[in-house]
């Protein structure tokens, strides 16, 4: 059983991006688009009716020729289109597709389509979901699934049928040796145990999550998501940088792409405590403009961006969204406060002193510091009110939201601090207990106890 | 897609990171894991005392057998990396054979991409040795003053790199055996594999371009070359035998070996992987038979309203009223 030594994989397949990595690192080892560029078409089902197999397969390297397969199955299949449809498929052009950062240049071309085969979250496209992992296990990660553990992670709220669909394919399709998978919240959670702010580890706490597309507010209680008090934001990663952008475009600036705007986000911007007082503050001291140089690729041209107020402007669209947008307005503390008061009273404390941030947009400098503010005045006034409404003294309610170094592939660094623990290989599924039970086996994972 | 690349792509990202956070004027911290192919896991990691030099380190199931091969491993490691600055042999590290320190301010592109052959070039001694055994036997052969006349043939190198696999290599005057010994888990992988495995057999006789390449033959019972190591062990129903001949033309000069090497050491892999992406190949099939299917109940289904019409057109006793 030398499968023991070998270190696990955490996978961590995202909306946009997919971390992928072994266990005991500190950060992914891939961190690619969601992104496969499949031949001609971006539905395999159809290329049965597609003009046979298509010849393009790059091999650059010179000791790996072009030849895909011995046999001429080329020729074979163009003969056989006409009167049969499976023997049609005889090409090899399901094996013709990139992923990640490769499958974005190869859709430059004319013969890929690209396609994201995550949406919100979940896999919507199988079958090139399949595909990506069979090619981010052999090409990048380079391991032999067979040797491995798997440990997966699931957005909150994911159907069980699509875990069970996971377990077919990894134990099915790549005979993994064992699967866990975890909630993203949780591994969230189990990331913030980082940070010197945390005392005990526990698995209670409200994890905002806020990535590219969407930001959710997520309480889990000892493990487990309370989903019915989830709540999404629509405000993200996106929203900021186009903010940015058509602050720009107002401004009149020479450069005002999407890249340039996005390198500034993450460059210059940081959370204020105060609107009116940062702008009275830059008034002043005209050293906090701050000036971007773009320069195009061959280092020629070189364009002069000033950098003003949207350095503490764009973040605060979380705080006062009506910045922004025109549709939603409520600001995210009074979200995080509806959401925890929608959950059980008895781990509401839990939930308010172990406020747990992941996810790139949460990025900014004081990003933690501004909510705990805000939160902490929005609590406060309750308290105040219930006091005065019934005579009595509370206890209180302490306000902590923590945020740490690992905060940008929380999720995955989670992951990896979990499945490097001794204990992680009794908490999988193996192949033995598949085999056993069959793919409901999936529906139920115990969790860590960790402390 | 279809071929694994025979470098590993993470080491060499890892390594060029570090290099370019080198050249900029800061170096990483890094530790990190690297894991590859049959029981190989890398390691990256810092020099305790100065931060622009890397260790890595390599842990592989098949470096015993590797080791046990002949004498020279080491040398013949180091001679891989003797042309380029930075890069020497030191202490293996705690849990691993192998140790190389890369000193960042003295390497090359060039170099890092050899560093991520680390795995191949250690797998090619027991390779190297067959290439030279072949030399001095086709000396022979030719010379015949010395010629036996029975077939002269050299030793049979056994490299064991997977719990049950092993690889055999044996040189002759005109030839080098390669034999590949496998064995399948998993009942669907054992039926795919044979098919393949078939195929490999097939192709050759089938398509008159690819003459030039080795010949392969498939067996169940351990073919003879293989005996000294076979014949002692029970003879096991689930075992195939995978035979390559190589003819001189493939491995004439030191690209050709080169060449040969990273095919033969990925070839199970190679196979494997094939085996999952017909798989995975089959799932899409099926996901789009079953698709079809229930299209087909969805349109045999009888639309609920014309059966509600139908209920209350009956009498009281339940005759049907017609028109």
């Amino acid at each position: 059983m030398s499968y023991l030594n070998n270190p696990a994989i955490v996978m961590d397949n995202g909306t946009g991006l997919t971390k992928l990595g072994f266990a005991g690192n500190d950060s992914p080892s891939w961190v690619f688009p969601t992104a496969i560029a499949t031949a001609q078409r971006s539905n395999t089902k159809a290329t049965g009716a597609s003009s046979g197999s298509s010849s393009i397969q790059n091999s650059g390297t010179p000791y790996f020729g072009n030849s895909t397969s011995a046999t001429s199955f080329n020729s074979l299949a163009a003969s056989a289109l006409m009167s049969n449809n499976l023997a049609g498929k005889r090409g090899t052009e399901d094996l013709d597709f990139y992923i990640g950062n490769e499958a974005l240049s190869a859709s430059q071309g004319p013969s890929y389509s690209l396609s994201y085969p995550i949406r919100h979250g979940q896999v919507e496209n199988w079958d090139h979901m399949e595909r990506f992992w069979e090619n981010s296990i052999f090409k990048y990660l380079r391991t032999e699934p067979e040797d491995h553990f798997f440990l997966l992670t699931e957005p909150p709220l994911n159907p069980p049928e699509n875990r069970e669909q996971v377990a077919e394919i990894f134990f099915e399709s790549f005979n993994c040796a064992g699967l866990y998978i975890a909630v993203q919240a949780v591994l969230a959670l189990a990331a913030s145990w980082t940070s010197s702010k945390v005392v005990d580890r526990s698995l209670t706490g409200t994890v905002i999550d806020s990535g590219d597309g969407v930001t959710h507010v997520i309480p889990v209680a000892e493990g487990y998501v309370i989903g019915s008090a989830i709540k999404n934001i629509p405000i993200a990663g996106r929203d900021i940088t186009l903010f940015i952008q058509s602050l720009l475009r107002e401004r009149g600036e020479e450069d005002t792409s999407l890249r340039t705007a996005e390198r500034l986000k993450q460059e210059y911007c940081y959370v204020c405590s105060d609107i009116v007082k940062e702008f009275n503050k830059f008034d002043r001291d005209p050293q906090k403009f701050a000036q971007f140089i773009v320069e195009n690729t061959e280092k020629t041209k070189r364009k002069v961006i000033d950098v003003g107020y949207e350095r503490f402007l764009a973040p605060e669209i979380f705080f006062n969204p009506e910045i922004a947008s025109s549709d939603f307005l409520t600001p995210l503390p009074t979200v995080v406060d509806q959401t925890i008061q929608a959950c059980p009273i008895d781990v509401r404390k839990g939930l308010y002193n172990n406020i747990v941030l992941s996810g790139g947009s949460t990025m900014f400098k004081d990003f933690g510091r501004r909510l705990q503010r805000d939160l902490k005045g929005i609590v406060n006034q309750r308290i105040a009110l219930s006091e005065s409404l019934s005579g009595t003294r509370s206890t209180g309610v302490d306000v902590q939201v923590i945020s740490h170094r690992r905060q940008r592939n929380a999720v995955w660094f989670g992951g990896s601090l979990l499945a490097q623990t001794a204990e992680f290989k009794s908490y999988c599924h193996t192949k033995q207990d598949y085999e056993e039970i069959g793919p409901e086996i999936v529906r139920n994972f115990s969790l860590f106890n960790m402390v | 897609m279809l071929h694994l690349r025979p470098e590993n792509l993470l080491v060499q990202k890892t390594l060029t990171e570090a290099w370019n956070a080198n050249e900029a004027g800061s170096p990483l911290t890094l530790d990190r894991v690297i894991s590859d192919f049959d029981y190989t896991t890398l390691h990256v990691s810092n020099s305790p005392d100065i931060k622009s030099t890397l260790f890595l380190s390599i842990k592989t199931k098949a470096w015993q057998s590797i080791s046990q091969c002949g004498n020279g491993f080491l040398e013949h490691l180091e001679s891989k990396y003797a042309e380029f600055p930075g890069i020497t042999a030191c202490q293996p590290e705690q849990g691993f054979d192998y140790t190389l320190s890369v000193d960042l301010g003295q390497i090359q592109p060039a170099a890092i991409i050899q560093l991520s052959l680390l795995k191949i070039h250690a797998m090619s001694f027991a390779f190297q040795l067959a290439f030279d055994e072949f030399g001095q036997l086709s000396q022979q052969a030719q010379d015949p003053a010395s010629f036996s006349g029975s077939d002269s043939s050299g030793t049979v190198r056994m490299l064991q790199y997977r719990d049950d696999e092993n690889i055999f290599i044996k040189p002759s005057n005109d030839r080098i055996t390669v034999i590949f010994e496998t064995f399948f888990q998993d009942e669907t992988d054992k039926v795919f594999g044979k098919v393949f495995l078939q195929e490999f057999v097939d192709a050759r006789k089938r398509n008159r371009s690819i003459q030039s390449a080795p010949q392969v033959l498939f067996s169940h019972e351990p073919p003879l070359e293989a005996a000294p190591f076979t014949s002692s062990r029970k003879l096991d129903k689930d075992r195939r035998f995978i035979t390559f001949v190589l003819f001189p033309r493939h491995f004439q000069t030191p690209e050709l070996q080169f060449s040969s090497v990273c095919h033969l050491t990925l070839f199970r892999n190679y196979f494997h992987y094939h085996i999952k992406c017909s798989k995975a190949f089959m799932h899409s099939r099926m996901r789009y038979r079953v698709d079809t299917f229930i299209k087909v109940l969805n349109r045999a289904k009888v639309d609920e309203e014309d059966e509600g019409e139908q209920q209350t057109r009956r009498t009281i006793t339940g005759r049907k009223l017609v028109y």
